[in-house]
């Protein structure tokens, strides 16, 4: 896989085949720069949820496939709004997936749990568990974003 | 990251009481533990949490499973849950099917 972010604001990076072989490196690295760089507890475990979600569907359409890698990395940022910004970037050369954030509705408002579908729960999730989401397809590599903001930035700064 | 589960039997109330992960990868092994259980003569089933930091949309379609499968005035709890894991099942609409409590 080529290196999918250069950027030198790039804290730690972790990339290996995506499979169930290494999902506990993988959440170990989630948690770790999350709890790290995150002081607000709900916060971090809201990441921590929306980035589960997003490498459990990764490992479940590539495991068992050859020459497919997933790369997580992190990074701090200024926002267009200059606020602090943590984000977590996964990015994978499998199956291009969209999952069109920004149409996404909550798949369950008002139907009994007796009679609910799960599917869409996940993505929900990952929506709603952080400050932003983006998704963009740069052939071939999905890369989804999971952004927390962790300060304010004063204007003098 | 591991999950162990300890099911405790009394009468018609089953109290699972879990320990570690509920993420993908451990999911499936409460799912297991709930299609073994006798779900439709369960009045009461309570999912212990005390010892549970983490639990993803994988462990709420457990739950989800559970509720479904058991006849309809029967409970699903979730017992010492942290503010992050109840705040997740009120996200999602599960609060109206799953009670919490503390004990």
């Amino acid at each position: 896989m080529e290196n999918l972010n250069p950027n030198p604001n790039v804290l730690n990076k972790i990339v290996v085949p995506p499979s169930m072989e290494r999902w506990d490196e993988l959440m170990e690295f989630v948690s770790s720069e999350s709890r790290k760089n995150i002081s607000d507890k709900k916060k971090s475990y809201g990441l921590i949820l929306a980035a589960e979600e997003i490498i459990s569907n990764i490992v479940r359409v590539s495991e068992g496939k050859e020459k497919i890698l997933i790369e997580i990395s992190s990074q701090k940022r200024i926002s267009e709004d200059k606020k602090l910004l943590f984000d977590l970037s996964i990015a994978d050369n499998g199956i291009h997936f969209d999952p069109e954030f920004e149409t996404l509705k909550n798949p369950c408002p008002d139907i009994p749990v007796s009679d609910r579908k799960i599917g869409g729960l996940g993505l929900f999730l990952v929506k709603n568990s952080c400050d932003h989401v983006s998704y963009v397809y740069k052939n071939p590599f999905n890369i989804y974003t999971l952004s927390v903001y962790i300060d304010q930035i004063e204007e003098d700064q | 990251m591991t999950l162990s589960i300890q099911s405790i039997e009394e009468n018609e109330i089953v109290t699972l009481v879990l320990q570690g992960d509920v993420d993908t990868k451990t999911a499936p092994e409460l799912l297991e533990v709930l299609t073994n259980l006798k779900l439709k003569e369960i009045s009461h089933l309570k999912i212990e949490l005390t010892e549970v930091n983490f639990m993803s949309s994988a462990g709420l379609r457990a739950l989800v499973f559970a509720k479904q499968k058991m006849v309809h005035d029967s409970v699903v709890s979730v017992v010492n849950a942290n503010e992050e894991i109840k705040d997740v099942i009120t996200k999602t609409g599960l609060s109206t099917a799953v009670s919490f409590i503390n004990s």
